[in-house]
């Protein structure tokens, strides 16, 4: 099943988002972290998550970008974290190669959901900020908006979490 | 202890007043301090004390355990943030994120929580 999480930073959307994969996984638990720790605020970042997830049995996958160099038996319950930085970590790659297209990137998302028995995506709501941006970050948001829609379309369970309360759409 | 959530300029006090007309004594965090909260019936705003605190540096674990505590009949009205870029200015990103965390923290140990949006308050706990 394809489960899409969503609410602003700090919400509790990612603790909310490993309940829910625990309560569904029946067989392997991925954390599928996306993040870069490049400096020490993503460092302690990275070490609250893991303090969330300890003793919960996730085996850790660390992949910024590239997902469709990752694969799996279609038994795995994975936790994607998260689709925001994800899309940033391909739309400003640091390793000097030319970003993809969104819809390429979209598309190694849709595949490892097929590859996978459950995904559960943690995105966020980038969108209420009332504030007008420069032209790569309104394209960001555009880009990220198209993703949420889709997953949202194709995903059996939608929530946003408010303050730690899940609220299903 | 009740929590009034919702983005800026929702209607959460006006709603507030009416829904909770018999709580007079109201305090507002751009102004107020923490032994002010103690006694008040209503505390709006506590996002920006939350605000001011973190400029002036202090620590702002354990408020929240001890307003339950010694005012558990609180109706505590705060801004929903967090629902847009992450700004690129540090101490913004931290507020962010802090009110977050305490907003969880006050979500899970209210009674009841309602998030007000157009000036509609939905119960969502």
């Amino acid at each position: 099943m394809l489960s899409v999480v969503t609410g602003g930073s700090g919400s509790g959307k990612s603790a909310f988002a490993e309940e829910r994969l625990c309560s569904i996984a029946q067989g392997e638990k991925v954390y599928l972290a996306v993040m870069r720790a490049a400096d020490e605020e993503s460092r302690a970042r990275v070490r609250r998550h893991r303090f969330l997830r300890q003793g919960k049995g996730f085996r850790l996958v660390e992949k910024p970008l590239d997902l469709k160099e990752l694969s799996f038996s279609g038994t795995e319950s994975v936790l994607l974290e998260d689709l925001p930085m994800l899309l940033a970590n391909e739309m400003f790659r640091a390793d000097g190669k030319a970003p993809k297209e969104p819809e390429e990137v979209l598309e190694e998302l849709l595949h490892l959901e097929r590859s996978v028995r459950d995904l559960v995506v943690v995105t966020g709501n980038l969108f209420e900020d009332g504030a007008l941006y420069d032209e790569m970050t309104s394209r960001y948001l555009e880009v990220l908006g198209g993703w949420n829609r889709q997953l949202c379309r194709m995903a059996q369970e939608r929530t946003e979490v408010v303050y730690g309360i899940p609220i299903p759409f | 202890m009740v929590f009034v959530t919702g983005g800026s300029w929702q209607g959460k006090r006006e709603w507030a007043n009416k829904t909770f007309p018999e709580l007079t004594n109201i305090v507002d965090g751009e102004t107020a301090e923490f032994s002010d909260f103690v006694q008040a019936q209503r505390i709006d705003r506590l996002h920006l004390w939350i605000r001011r605190k973190m400029k002036e540096g202090g620590s702002l674990d354990g408020y929240v355990d001890r307003l339950l505590q010694q005012n558990p009949d609180v109706v505590i009205l705060m801004d929903e943030v967090g629902s847009g870029v992450v700004p690129v200015d540090k101490e913004e990103r931290a507020y962010r994120e802090k009110v977050g965390r305490i907003g969880c923290e006050i979500a899970e140990k209210a009674q009841s929580v309602y998030r007000v949006i157009c000036g509609i308050g939905t119960e969502i706990k």
